[in-house]
């Protein structure tokens, strides 16, 4: 028997979303345990407040979730598996992710990035104007990866933190199978605030299984 | 500087200046005090970071700027050095740690006891005179470095079955490892002058990468 659906209020200024990417269970055990050694060497815990994903789209809404996952359900229907390619940790911003933007090639994921591009056209309609601007997520500077240590602080840390996480290569498998989706209603009390992630919490609201 | 203003002058507050272990040897220790912690509901020794003491726990007035500086000259010719793991060892009937403190050969490794004693030098002016941790701190000749894998075990009479569990799991982490990174942290507890392993926290406020 199913459960009762969440109920969530997406005017809730507490309320963001999330579609994600989930990582194979190869991929999600490397991570994890990347966020642990994070959090216990360095004090790092803001990526491990998440669940190991890689972002398709991160943003505010009004539209109740379930007309966010009927508009991602034809994105993704026809849509088969996909390989990604993790070329292991880079600097982001202020931030050490796995890189899987690009292929064996060194070409962009032409199917994850398809995913992206297709699931925010499908999604834009349904996020106000006035959130656009804050929470965008163009085509043009979509850079999939998986997050090992986010937003670091103190920031004189990030070079020695880089350097950690490439002495732990290969943090999991070189190539995974990108299976599964996953729509996230993700909660903090103050996004504003420096410690947003202090009051962090989500809840899996929709998944799909490519192909 | 402001950034460091909620550490000083506060009575409740410790330092401690630290070796980081490698990405390996962190990895093996943290997983062991996870399985400690499981198995036999330890959390002492997981309640900190990965680590080897360099000066343990003190009490300080001073300016936090004024320890980063004293510890900049200290550690300016001190290279990266090779650390031997030497496998678990017993302290008494309630820790048990990670023997680094001898060489391949079972001498002392001039490397780590230089490192330690130029830095306990380097804080030794900043110390509170009432500090209740330095004056029974094994430094100098009596220091041993270690890397800590269960620590203060309240029932002595489980001990020997925890350091068989701890030798089951050997090799724990790498024979040897590159010493690399040092760390100044600040400690809270609610209770230092009691088991103040319950309520630590912990915050790091510099790092040095040796020899750059």
């Amino acid at each position: 028997m199913e459960g009762a659906a969440p109920v969530i209020d997406s005017r809730d200024p507490r309320v963001r979303f999330g579609l994600y990417l989930r990582p194979s269970y190869e991929m999600s055990r490397a991570v994890a345990a990347m966020h642990e050694l994070m959090r216990r060497q360095f004090g790092q815990t803001r990526a491990g407040k998440y669940m190991p994903h890689a972002t398709i789209g991160f943003f505010q809404s009004d539209a109740s979730w379930q007309e966010l996952a009927a508009a991602v359900t034809p994105v993704l229907a026809g849509r088969g598996p996909f390989v990604v390619q993790n070329h292991g940790p880079i600097p982001l911003g202020r931030s050490v992710v796995l890189d899987i933007h690009h292929d064996d090639a060194g070409e962009v994921n032409a199917a994850l990035q398809a995913l992206h591009d297709d699931a925010h056209a499908a999604l834009s309609p349904l996020i106000a104007d006035d959130l656009q601007d804050r929470f965008r997520w163009p085509a043009e500077t979509f850079q999939a990866h998986i997050t090992l240590a986010q937003t670091i602080r103190p920031a004189w840390l990030h070079d020695e933190i880089l350097a950690f996480a490439r002495e732990a290569e290969p943090i999991g498998p070189r190539r995974f199978l990108a299976e599964y989706i996953h729509l996230y209603a993700v909660m903090s009390d103050d996004w504003d605030a420096d410690d947003w992630s202090d009051t962090l919490t989500w809840n899996l609201l929709a998944s799909w299984r490519l192909g | 500087m402001e950034r460091f203003a909620a550490f000083e002058g506060d009575p409740g507050v410790r330092f401690g200046f630290y070796l980081r272990p490698s990405y390996a040897m962190c990895r093996a220790q943290a997983e062991m005090h996870a399985l400690l912690l499981r198995q036999f509901g330890q959390v002492t020794a997981g309640a900190f970071m990965p680590h080897a003491t360099l000066k343990g726990f003190f009490r300080s007035d001073a300016a936090v700027c004024d320890m980063i500086a004293a510890l900049d000259t200290a550690l300016s010719g001190i290279r990266p050095f090779t650390v031997v793991n030497n496998g678990p060892i017993a302290y008494g009937r309630s820790s048990v740690v990670m023997n680094i403190q001898q060489d391949e050969f079972g001498e002392t490794n001039p490397a780590i006891q230089a490192l330690h004693e130029a830095a306990f030098a380097a804080l030794a002016p900043f110390i509170h005179p009432e500090c209740n941790f330095t004056p029974v701190e094994w430094a100098g000749s009596s220091f041993f470095a270690h890397l800590t894998l269960l620590q203060s075990l309240p029932r002595p009479e489980f001990f020997d079955e925890i350091f068989a569990f701890i030798r089951d799991a050997e090799p724990i982490g790498p024979r040897r490892f590159t010493a690399e990174y040092v760390h100044l942290y600040a400690f809270r507890s609610e209770d230092w002058q009691g088991d103040w392993g319950k309520t630590l926290r912990w915050e790091m406020l510099h790092a040095w990468k040796l020899g750059g």
